[in-house]
């Protein structure tokens, strides 16, 4: 009878998971950041790139040149009118699967300028899956946010994506 | 509800999408889209923008649900139309959906024939008629608002009721009609029941509840005039609707005025001396009347045998030697002013030295002469144009705008500042001929005051995107709540991302139908 809690000879050379959890697994493992900063908080993210805090620790040290092959955009700095169109135009070239972290309060709400030419947030334009605040915030909190993204993305389904924008159709209807 | 009339404004995109919704009435062609003859009263085709031709009358009900989905998915929505509940019930409808200047203008000119949904012969006259003969409480043939209500899409910003306190009430969610100018005395929106205002506040507040339409940053404050609104009304919308150089309307919403921040003087020789000799002459005055004051009283005491009193002594302005005093204006002796001053002669208008730095104000008709002076006469010899810029003097007299050129001599090691004074569309020789690097420094000139310059290569918005409304560094210029922020970039997201979607899953087999709102 004590065999039934020991492992077979098979589950000594496999492990059984889901499919979607390895999916996950490697995603969250491997984010490419897109190169792209805005204003002082791409200072900040810089600094979070090269060696005293080294992103490439959490798979995000990769920072592409080009959004085709980028898998996260960190929004690091203030969004006004005239970069917006670009900012959309870049987001909607990045493939899919896709994050947005809006680094620092310009990001996130418009920050200190309350004014004519700032967007109040950079989720007007994009959807946003991680806001961190600071002005700029430091490296330190970008890894923290850039810790929950991870989280965000090993728990998410990969059914997600459509069942956050779209509802089934009714039958009736 | 029927609709009697249907016109396509300008901007059509040839998109055939009113054509897929109602092929009856629209007629896409290579150019724009125009209202089927056979189904006009007129029996012409075309985009029925002028002529405001009626629908045949049979059509008026059994295409209505087309002519409005038409309308709301035309991506441009430039399908408008007029839309009557029946002949008994309203007076006027305005055009549904219609920018709130549109209706404005519509209301202020003269008065359209009631739209008339069924042939009922009292519907035919004006609507002033109209509203006379259905309308018994209207007592008064005054000018005034007989209806108002709040369209869907209110963001709660609180500017009508500001405007219009009595009128408009702005709760957690939404806006309400107050139940005190309403003639069935409840608190609503007003949207479905559209009920009438009572006719003493409609017209008491008229221009109150027009200023909060005009004010209301989404434009969901919608409302029926009777009757002409007074001409005084009418000018500021006129000249809004004038596309001259733009000015921001302050009369339009009263409570909502920027205020005007004061500019600091310009810097001018002129001003210093005349100012300087003001004080001197104020000196003197009281000085003399100190004199006067001693003399009168010394004679009286003389008279009462008394001793005589003190004679007054001249107060000595005190001596005001620190760092921090501000560097008065002196005349200019410098050798670059004085020959450009020889070579232009009467074109120099003004020249000062201050603190050490050389001033040259000249006419802003030779600017360009005296750059090419200053840039080709072997004597000044200034081969770089370091910075130009501008600055918008409001409260002036006789100009608006200042614009100074930063001369440098690298070779002399010396400065130059060249100064114009221009008016309100008064246009400017570039710079760009004498010195190449003026072309961006112009181009943000104009794209911050709205100062043009003459010849220049490529006079275009350099800091804000193309097509943007105001000039930000002009005074007047509201900085706070001006309404850009209000532009939601997520109803694109939507499309955007609902279009791709939609043909994935149509690839796949899914059928979706509509987003969730956001």
């Amino acid at each position: 009878m004590s065999a039934l809690n020991q492992p077979t000879a098979l589950e000594h050379v496999l492990i059984t998971t889901k499919v979607e959890k390895v999916i996950n697994w490697a995603r969250a493992s491997s984010v490419w950041p897109m190169t792209f900063g805005l204003a002082c908080c791409a200072i900040e993210m810089m600094a979070a790139g090269a060696s005293k805090f080294d992103f490439d620790r959490f798979g995000a040290g990769i920072f592409r040149a080009t959004p085709r092959q980028s898998d996260l955009m960190i929004v690091a700095g203030t969004v006004t009118y005239k970069m917006a169109p670009v900012i959309r135009k870049l987001y909607d070239q990045m493939p899919e699967p896709k994050w947005v972290i809006a680094m620092g309060s310009c990001a996130t709400a418009g920050g200190p300028f309350d004014s004519y030419h700032t967007i109040q947030g950079v989720d007007k334009i994009v959807p946003v899956d991680v806001y961190i605040p600071g002005c700029p915030p430091r490296p330190e909190s970008l890894i923290y946010g850039f810790l929950k993204l991870q989280d965000k993305i090993m728990t998410s389904s990969i059914a997600d994506r459509y069942k956050e924008i779209f509802e089934p159709v009714e039958a009736a209807s | 509800m029927a609709i009697t009339k249907v016109w396509i404004e300008e901007g059509c995109i040839v998109c055939n999408a009113c054509e897929a919704e109602c092929p009856d009435v629209f007629l896409v062609t290579a150019d724009s889209c125009h209202i089927k003859a056979d189904s006009r009263v007129d029996g012409k085709q075309d985009e029925n923008l002028v002529a405001k031709s009626e629908l045949k009358a049979d059509l008026h009900r059994s295409l209505e649900d087309a002519i409005v989905a038409a309308a709301a998915g035309c991506p441009v929505n430039v399908i408008k139309y007029e839309q009557v509940a029946n002949a008994a019930e309203a007076p006027a409808a305005p055009p549904v959906d219609a920018e709130i200047d549109a209706a404005l203008g519509k209301a202020l000119g003269a008065p359209e024939p009631a739209p008339s949904a069924a042939p009922a012969p009292a519907a035919a006259p004006a609507p002033a008629v109209v509203a006379a003969a259905q309308a018994p409480e209207a007592a008064t043939d005054k000018p005034r608002i007989t209806k108002v209500w709040i369209e869907e899409g209110c963001i709660v910003c609180n500017a009508c009721e500001a405007d219009s306190p009595e009128v408009f009430r702005v709760t957690e969610t939404t806006c309400m009609i107050k139940p005190g100018v309403r003639l069935d005395g409840k608190e609503t929106e007003n949207r479905q029941e559209k009920n009438g205002l009572k006719p003493e506040d409609g017209e008491r507040l008229m221009d109150s509840i027009i200023a909060a339409a005009k004010g209301c940053p989404v434009n969901v404050i919608k409302y029926d005039v009777f009757g002409n609104v007074p001409a005084a009304e009418e000018a500021p919308a006129a000249a809004a609707a004038d596309s001259g150089p733009y000015v921001y309307d302050y009369k339009a919403a009263p409570n909502r005025q920027v205020a005007m921040p004061k500019t600091a003087p310009l810097a001018s020789f002129h001003a210093y001396e005349a100012e300087q000799k003001a004080l001197a002459e104020a000196d003197e005055a009281k000085w003399q009347k100190q004199l006067a004051d001693f003399e009168t009283a010394k004679a009286k005491a003389a008279a009462e045998g008394k001793d005589a009193p003190k004679p007054p002594v001249r107060a000595v302005p005190r001596k005001d030697d620190n760092d921090l005093k501000f560097p008065a204006p002196t005349d200019a002796k410098d050798p670059d002013l004085l020959r450009l001053h020889a070579l232009l002669g009467d074109k120099v208008s003004q020249s000062f030295e201050q603190a050490g730095e050389l001033t040259c104000q000249v006419h802003p008709d030779c600017i360009l002469e005296t750059l090419m002076l200053c840039r080709g006469d072997h004597e000044l010899n200034y081969e770089m144009l370091a910075d130009q810029t501008a600055t918008h003097y409001p409260a002036a007299e006789g100009f608006d705008f200042s614009i100074v050129y930063h001369l440098t001599s690298i070779a002399r090691r010396k400065r130059l500042r060249l100064r114009v004074l221009v008016k309100e569309g008064q246009v400017v020789d570039s710079a760009t001929q004498v010195y190449p690097s003026a072309n961006w420094m112009e181009r943000e000139i104009w794209d911050m005051l709205g100062i043009r310059f003459e010849n220049h290569p490529d006079l275009t918005r350099i800091l804000c995107p193309e097509g943007w409304e105001g000039f930000p560094l002009r005074k007047e210029y509201p900085t706070l709540g001006w309404g850009q922020r209000d532009i939601d970039f997520r109803e694109d997201r939507a499309g955007v991302v609902m279009r791709m979607a939609m043909e994935k899953a149509g690839q796949m087999g899914i059928n979706l139908v509509v987003p969730k709102a956001d």
